[in-house]
């Protein structure tokens, strides 16, 4: 069964004389034990899509069309009590620079213990403890510093302990947004490592959020590529890195830079980088390209016309009316 | 060893230690940290030198004594053969047409209250080089260079109204309009995103190119480095741990901490030809008792435990341009 | 894209710049969304229109000058009457004019007064945070001096010390009071100010101190200090109306405190409400509506007081 169903779902947040659309029209959906990666540029919306599944969004922010699906049951109709059942339990969430949240004053253990006799108070404290001690151990934290205060940590054990706390109730999802980012080189290397041993060990399902592809390629089975609120490129890890369809999607694996001699062949990119946050109402806009200000594959029928998705593959699919021949080269 | 004996930068024996202020009310004395330990190093004139290093490496103090934004504590640097270490008044002034920086956060290195045109053209106003038509000549021309056209355009707007992306270009405008001869690039592309940062890479190759620009380009990234640099010097907790040239250093890296870098990438971005060293411990050992030991001891999973923890390794040469801080390289 | 020459482009460029004149815009339209500044700066515009009224009084009739016009009918004090709006003093001046002449000095004391205290307190505080090291020390430490004199005791021994002070050198005296508070919080702006990077950037250029105090630093303070020069006002115009209160005022010009203290001295002081309410009530609503346009103000200045939050 699928785990979460994301159809149509469209994010728009209230300014003070408009709206502006910051998720449009994105539909996903997401198997147990399956990870899925959003990968694009700051403002492409992927943070909001990831707080939305929680029903986090800030309060200028509303749904304004489609369904969230977890577990076949629809997010925003669920009460206040449901969904609450559902927070931390079912579905935990790593926040961007949530090391940086951690309570100074309270030892670590008992704070990732304290996470857990909230959703199940009838547990002991000493039984939360040994289960804080068991996951800490498993996330890398050595025994001797289980009940540290923050400050002893550095970021890398600070950023082992919130997964620990976001993994205590034994979630069947886990939303991580940009878990590794503002971490020192080394310590990304080995969280990604504690991530996707986790993931494996515990078959959780992840949503992860990241601006880097390479890193989202590192953990993730399926990968979708954002730009301008829009999903214009999904499919599994080695149909986006081997055969990227979009224009996009390639310019982004084209500008990532990696150890190995191939040729760096991107044209730099000169125009005004603009109109990638589209306003409501005019409908006529809806399916139009979000990629059309910087495409240099651009044809007089991508202003033109809205575009369609094209099914490459059974999992791989992408927004872009000009793919069919391209795809040969 | 078989160097041009001009280079633009040389760096004699560099340190720098950070002394926490006494202050009322703070019960434990806290230790002064040492952010630079002797560092020694030579900039060609023309190349890219890349300084890699992880966080709380030294890398951006290295950058800031440079562009004289900070005192050292110790050790020489010398611009063309001049000691600069020192100069104020006068020299300071000339010295700073000479060498500028490129900062990490363009969000933050443009004042908001300046217009591009008033931001960029700053430079040649202080050090009073040119009228105001050859003032709006030159603008106009640095701007195009690092890709706004028409530059015209941009004159009148405010930082807020450009992307990360175009705000860390007028950045590299405003340091490339006085003719530099050196420029410390502090990860200019951390903050930016990736289609973004090949942009910027692309503008600093071209200027080195085209105006024979030296730079030192600071990033916690092998494969920028490797992409960009000529030459690449390692850094780790304020210690060059190990230098040479680029190629050398991905595909025969001496240094555990250098190994370990190129470990930590992501596997997308590892060379294919590359073996995985695994040189990193999974939980860090204690410090050695002795004053003397390898700065990396704590996390080397190939420290010899005796010499590693008694003494401080030099660097040693292992080719006329290659050179590591290890026992063990060679 | 025409060719365009670059004396051409330099003159478009200057007459496109009306970036102050955006911020302003964009700023109402926050300050409008606040009830509390609209009815402050409503409250401001009768004030203004009172001191500005002033001078008309005494052009209808000499008797209507508030210092010197006499009514040759009245040499008593009298309650309101056509002729009197507001009735007359104990020696048949008119009150109304004396009221709006009131709102002038009100005016001129709390502006001058204000704008001589931040101009002092910001060129201290900038150059205190900027400096560092022994200038910050020294100059702040003269602010803590005068911070914790009494405003009003120093000025009141100053004025039994040379008797009569003139209008002038109250507001001197005030401004000179005054500047500390003002000093400590550009200081601290310009410490965190001067750690952000376009400083530094600034100073690899070469930039000097003197330019990168009033090119960089100024114009990112200078907000906040015009935020404090409103509460700079009120207080100059109650340490003023205080001052005439107690009898140290200048015996040249009438000002609210000064027409108290005239009710005071008199013994009218509850025979005639109609002599003591007006300026009373016009000391409490001035000071009130500088006060709510200052909070107003704060809001605009401060992204994280705005309701609404922007896209990332």
């Amino acid at each position: 069964m699928t785990l979460l169903d994301v159809s149509n779902l469209s994010i728009g947040y209230r300014l003070r004389d408009r709206l502006i659309k910051a998720v449009d029209s994105v539909s996903f959906s997401l198997e147990p034990g399956k990870t899925l990666g959003f990968v694009g540029e700051s403002g492409s919306g992927k943070t909001t899509i990831g707080m939305s599944l929680l029903r986090l969004l800030p309060e200028n922010a509303s749904v304004l069309s489609g369904s969230i699906r977890f577990e076949g049951r629809d997010v925003y109709s669920l009460s206040d009590e449901s969904l609450r059942a559902i927070r931390w339990k079912k579905i935990a969430m790593i926040f961007q620079a949530a090391m940086n949240a951690l309570n100074p004053v309270q030892r670590i253990n008992e704070q990732v213990a304290e996470a857990l006799l909230i959703h199940h108070p009838k547990m002991s404290k000493r039984d939360a403890l040994a289960r804080t001690a068991q996951l800490f151990e498993s996330v890398g934290i050595p025994e001797n510093r289980h009940a540290d205060y923050p400050h002893q940590y550095s970021g890398g054990m600070k950023q082992r302990a919130i997964i620990a706390m976001a993994l205590i109730c034994q979630p069947l999802l886990l939303i991580a947004d940009e878990p590794t980012t503002a971490l020192d080189v080394i310590v990304q290397g080995q969280i990604l490592k504690v991530i996707r041993a986790i993931q494996q060990e515990m078959a959780i399902a992840m949503i992860f959020i990241s601006h880097d592809i390479s890193v989202v390629a590192d953990v993730c089975h399926d990968i979708a590529v954002m730009y301008g609120g829009r999903i214009i490129e999904a499919g599994q890890r080695s149909e986006i890195l081997e055969t990227p369809a979009h224009p996009y999607t390639r310019m982004l694996l084209a500008s990532n830079l990696t150890l190995s001699d191939h040729s760096f062949d991107m044209p730099t990119v000169h125009q005004s980088r603009k109109a990638n946050i589209r306003h409501l109402g005019s409908t006529k806009e809806n399916d139009m390209c979000p990629f059309v200000c910087h495409c240099r594959q651009i044809t007089d029928h991508c202003q033109a016309t809205p575009q369609k998705w094209m099914v490459l593959s059974s999992s791989h699919r992408v927004f872009c009316n000009n793919i069919a021949g391209d795809l040969t080269k | 060893m078989n160097r041009s004996a001009h280079p633009v930068v040389r760096i004699d024996r560099l340190s720098k230690i950070y002394r926490p202020k006494r202050t009322l009310g703070s019960s434990h004395s806290s230790h002064p940290v040492i952010a630079l330990n002797q560092v020694s190093l030579d900039i060609e004139r023309g190349e890219i030198f890349g300084l890699v290093g992880g966080s709380g490496s030294g890398k951006t103090t290295l950058g800031r004594l440079l562009v004289k934004l900070e005192k050292s504590d110790g050790g020489k640097i010398y611009l063309s053969e001049n000691d600069t270490t020192r100069i104020r008044g006068q020299a300071l002034k000339a010295f700073r047409a000479k060498v500028q920086m490129i900062f990490q956060d363009p969000y933050q290195s443009l004042n908001p209250q300046l217009t591009i045109f008033d931001t960029v053209s700053e430079p040649l106003i202080i050090h009073k080089t040119s009228s105001r038509s050859t003032r709006i000549k030159k603008v106009r021309k640095v701007l195009t260079t690092v890709g706004f056209s028409p530059a015209e355009d941009y004159f009148s707007r405010y930082p807020h109204e450009l992307s990360g992306g175009q705000r860390q270009r007028v950045a590299i405008a405003r340091a490339i309009v006085l003719n530099p001869e050196f420029i410390v690039a502090d990860e200019p592309t951390s903050m930016l995103d990736a289609t973004n940062s090949f942009q910027i890479f692309n503008i600093l190759s071209d200027l080195r190119k085209k105006q024979r620009v030296t730079f030192l380009f600071i990033t916690h990234s092998l494969a920028a480095a490797n992409f960009l640099c000529d030459r690449i010097g390692v850094i780790y907790h304020g210690n060059l741990v190990e230098k040479g040239p680029a190629r050398q250093i991905i595909r025969h890296p001496a240094h555990p901490y250098t190994k370990a870098l190129l470990d930590a990438l992501p596997s997308y971005c590892q060379d294919p030809a590359c073996t995985f060293h695994n040189t990193l411990l999974e939980s860090p050992r204690d410090l050695p008792g002795s004053s003397h030991y390898c700065p990396f001891f704590t996390l080397c999973r190939e420290a010899d435990p005796y010499q590693c923890a008694s003494e401080t390794p030099n660097m040693i040469h292992l080719s006329a341009t290659h050179s590591a801080a290890c026992f063990k390289a060679g | 894209m025409p060719v365009t020459s670059a004396e051409n482009t330099f003159s478009a460029y200057r007459s496109s710049r009306f970036h102050f004149l955006e911020r302003l815009k964009s700023g109402w339209l926050v300050y409008r969304e606040n009830l509390l500044g609209r009815i402050g700066l409503v409250l401001l515009a009768c004030f203004a229109c009172m001191a500005a009224g002033s001078f008309i009084p005494p052009l209808i009739d000499p008797i209507y000058h508030p210092m010197s016009g006499v009514d040759p009918l009245i040499s008593y004090s009298t309650g309101p009457s056509l002729r009197h709006w507001l009735g007359t003093d104990f020696i048949g001046r008119d009150i109304f004019s004396q009221l709006l002449t009131g709102a002038r000095i009100a005016f001129i004391v709390g502006v001058s007064s204000a704008f001589m205290s931040i101009v002092v307190g910001t060129i201290v505080g900038m150059v205190a945070g900027y400096a560092g090291g022994t200038t910050d020390t020294i100059l702040m430490r003269a602010a803590d001096v005068v911070m914790v004199m009494p405003t009003l005791l120093v000025i009141l021994i100053l004025a039994a010390l040379f008797g009569q002070l003139s209008i002038w050198i109250i507001v001197l005296l005030i401004a000179l009071f005054r500047w500390p508070a003002v000093a400590r919080v550009i200081r601290s702006q310009t410490l965190s100010l001067k750690r952000r990077p376009f400083v530094d950037a600034a100073r690899v250029t070469g930039a000097s101190c003197f330019r990168i105090i009033f090119r960089h630093i100024m114009p990112n303070v200078l907000p906040l200090a015009l935020l404090y020069m409103t509460f700079r006002v009120t207080s100059a115009i109650l340490i003023e109306a205080a001052l005439a209160f107690l009898g140290f005022g200048d015996p040249g010009t009438v000002s609210w405190g000064m027409m108290l203290q005239w009710v005071w001295k008199t013994g009218h002081m509850f025979q005639a409400p109609y002599w003591l309410l007006p300026p009373g009530i016009c000391i409490s609503l001035i000071t009130l509506s500088f006060y709510m346009v200052g909070r107003a103000m704060d809001e605009v200045l401060d992204p994280r007081l705005r309701k609404e939050k922007a896209l990332e």
